[in-house]
């Protein structure tokens, strides 16, 4: 029943993707950096609580509450890593292919599948997940609007009988954006630091 | 090959159990202790792994003289490395001193290779070209230096795919492919300058035997229908007759079969409700031309006559190989994902489920593109790919979830023995006007490949082959 209305709305989010040009550069334009933004500072803290609150929103599978706060010209991705000789000049980072390479509607689809689907096999019965967020830095960029933020998350993932964990770490380079003076997710790539992936699927958001 | 009656029946576990007795031929089932058994796994490193053809990669993953990537060949490592003058050797990753691994990343480019433990040195190509303090001649004086590269497999590129053999005098990958060629060059062997990878593979370990994923893509359509349904919630299965699960859409194909490879040719037309001519057009060329194959432009598809016969081109138009499998261990998809509002994205990937041990695999996923689409059409079949296939993928994430618990049941003092049914056979039922060879099957995606596939797997392990 819940399934059969916003299916139209889907259906229209997936015109706006078939309409999208969706070619990128190989690697998103990093933000120029202005000043650091203090540890303990007012806006730091506001950050940080962005980071508390956005990992309480993921870990209680609150994903469409969490789409709410990302801004709509979002991207998201997940590079992959190629493991190179130490003097090979070719980064170990991977954009061509990636683990994640969304925008807004593919995200927003993703979290519909995860929240409004009894079918989605991958995670029903869910996960239980922990993310921990830390190492917080942040600075000022070009735009006046825009903040470049780092941050290490530490994803534990606990799933059905099994006694024990598996977990996923990545260096967070995140774009926030003061829309209507709160701020939102316009960009985000985790860089994972695995280049096998220990996990079946990686299905649930970093 | 035709081996002998006595190798036939030969191949017998420890505990006196036969290949027979867990392959039922007559019963067509087969005991659940396939995906769990050490003495069976072990065997089938040397009697599958070393023996069949195996799919390493693509030649554009390693396009420039000295580039190398690292892969298995089921538990052995190897080097695909391609040498000054371009060709493509594939050596053991071993090194004949005292078996270090040879070349540590997973890619990489070198004029040679250097072996870090005592500094033996191979060449491109795995020959040995010194040991360290020539004037003490570190390689002895019992074996020549001839004697001392890297084992080499047997390699034979078809459309770019690496395959490789460590059956040195066995068949042909053209006879090890038989009648699937035909196939599988409507989808990889069709245009003027082929395809490519559009960048290294993802790769993910699943706690489950790799045989479990290799028949699942050996046409097991029949699960879609159950563990994908989220994707049918979603919308994402194009026509509205195909979102509603009474209809079945998308269940009735026809599927090939050879040499326990096989495929899933998909009814074009279900496609074509928008396009403005009859989908019955006796010419392929015409339907070619308003829905062109998966990763072609419209001005892509004037090259296809002359990569394709007559027959593979009615194929490519109305009923276009699309799923399947590649015997032992490989996977591929080439489809339309339907989108709404009458767009569709193409997408394109090659799979490998490498054994790491009987309870696990390495699962290899590549995206592919054809070389001369544009960029902006490469990006969006990766971006479409990635949605729905490998680490995240929203049709693939279902899939690496279920084939755990099976093989955790295969564990089972019970369950070990309770067999796996591939009992709904639909039979042979070639249609009369059916362009292609091998043992072909119209309608509902029923056991018959995947029943196929298992006898392949009982050739191999019994000497058959
Ligand atoms: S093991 Fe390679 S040089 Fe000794
Ligand atoms: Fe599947």
């Amino acid at each position: 029943m819940a399934l059969v209305e916003p299916l139209d709305r889907l259906h229209d989010g997936c015109r706006v993707m078939a309409q999208e040009k969706t070619l990128r550069p190989e690697a998103p334009a990093t933000p120029s950096l202005g000043d650091k933004i203090r540890y303990g500072s007012p806006l730091y803290n506001e950050i940080a609580e962005f980071y508390i609150d956005e990992a309480l929103l993921l870990d209680d599978n609150r994903l469409l509450e969490w789409v709410a706060t990302l801004t709509e010209d979002l991207v998201y991705t997940a590079p992959m890593r190629v493991t190179r000789m130490n003097e090979d000049p070719v980064s170990d980072i991977v954009r061509s292919v990636q683990h994640f390479d969304d925008n807004f509607t593919t995200i927003s689809l993703r979290a519909r599948r995860l929240t409004e689907s009894r079918n989605v096999w991958a995670e029903n019965p869910r996960a239980r997940t922990r993310r921990f967020v830390s190492n917080v830095s942040a600075h000022h960029t070009a735009k006046q609007d825009e903040l470049a933020v780092v941050s290490y998350v530490l994803l534990m993932r606990n799933k059905a009988e099994s006694p024990n964990y598996t977990f996923v770490t990545a260096r967070r380079n995140d774009v926030l954006r003061l829309v209507d003076g709160k701020l939102k997710l316009a960009r985000r790539e985790s860089i994972i630091d695995m280049s096998v992936l220990g996990v079946p699927h990686l299905v649930t958001f970093l | 090959m035709t081996g002998n009656q006595h190798m036939r029946n030969g191949t017998t576990l420890p505990d006196g159990t036969k290949i027979e007795d867990l392959v039922r031929k007559q019963t067509q089932e087969v005991m659940l202790r396939v995906y769990d058994d050490q003495d069976l796994h072990d065997l089938e490193m040397q009697k599958v792994f070393a023996r069949s053809w195996l799919l390493l990669g693509h030649e554009s993953e390693i396009p420039n003289p000295g580039d190398f990537v690292t892969r298995n060949m089921g538990s052995d490592p190897v080097i695909v490395a391609r040498t000054t003058d371009g060709a493509i050797h594939v050596s053991l990753n071993v090194c004949t001193h005292r078996g270090m691994r040879v070349a540590l990343p997973a890619a990489g480019n070198t004029r040679m290779f250097r072996c870090v433990y005592h500094g033996w040195t191979f060449r491109l190509d795995g020959q040995f070209t010194g040991a360290p303090v020539a004037s003490e001649q570190m390689h002895g004086n019992i074996l020549e230096a001839s004697q001392l590269g890297l084992k080499q497999a047997r390699v034979t590129l078809y459309a770019g795919f690496v395959f490789a053999s460590w059956n040195i005098d066995g068949p042909s990958l053209d006879e090890f492919l038989g009648d699937m060629k035909f196939y599988l060059d409507t989808i990889f062997a069709r245009s003027d300058r082929g395809i490519e990878v559009c960048g290294p593979p993802q790769r993910f370990i699943v706690d489950a035997n790799w045989k479990i994923a290799s028949e699942q893509f050996a046409c097991d359509g029949y699960h879609v229908l159950s563990l994908h349904q989220s994707t049918r919630e979603l919308g994402l299965r194009g026509r509205p007759e195909t979102l509603d699960p009474r209809t079945l859409a998308g269940l009735y194909a026809v599927e090939v079969a050879d040499n326990g490879h096989s495929l899933r040719c998909v009814n074009a037309a279900q496609y074509y409700e928008r396009a403005a001519a009859p989908v019955d057009d006796p010419d392929p060329m015409v339907q070619l031309s308003i829905l062109p194959p998966v990763g072609f432009t419209p001005e892509m598809v004037p090259q296809l006559p002359k990569h394709l016969s007559l027959g593979q081109l009615q194929l490519l138009a109305k009923s276009a190989p699309s799923i399947g499998s590649i015997f032992p261990n490989s996977a591929l998809i080439c489809i339309y994902r339907p989108k709404l509002g009458g767009f569709l994205t193409p997408m394109m990937c090659i799979h490998t489920f490498v054994p790491l041990g009987r309870g696990r695999f390495e699962f290899i996923n590549w995206f592919l593109a054809e070389r001369e689409a544009p960029p902006e059409m490469k990006a969006e079949m990766v971006r479409a790919g990635i949605l729905f296939m490998g680490t995240t993928g929203m049709v693939e994430s279902d899939d690496a979830e279920t084939w755990p618990h099976i093989q955790a049941n295969a564990a089972g003092a019970m369950s070990r023995q309770q067999t796996i049914k591939y009992q709904a056979l639909a039979g042979e039922n070639k249609p009369s006007d059916w362009p292609g060879g091998g043992a072909v099957y119209a309608g509902f995606s029923k056991d018959d490949t995947q029943w196929r596939w298992w006898n392949r797997w009982t050739d191999f392990m019994t000497d058959a082959v």
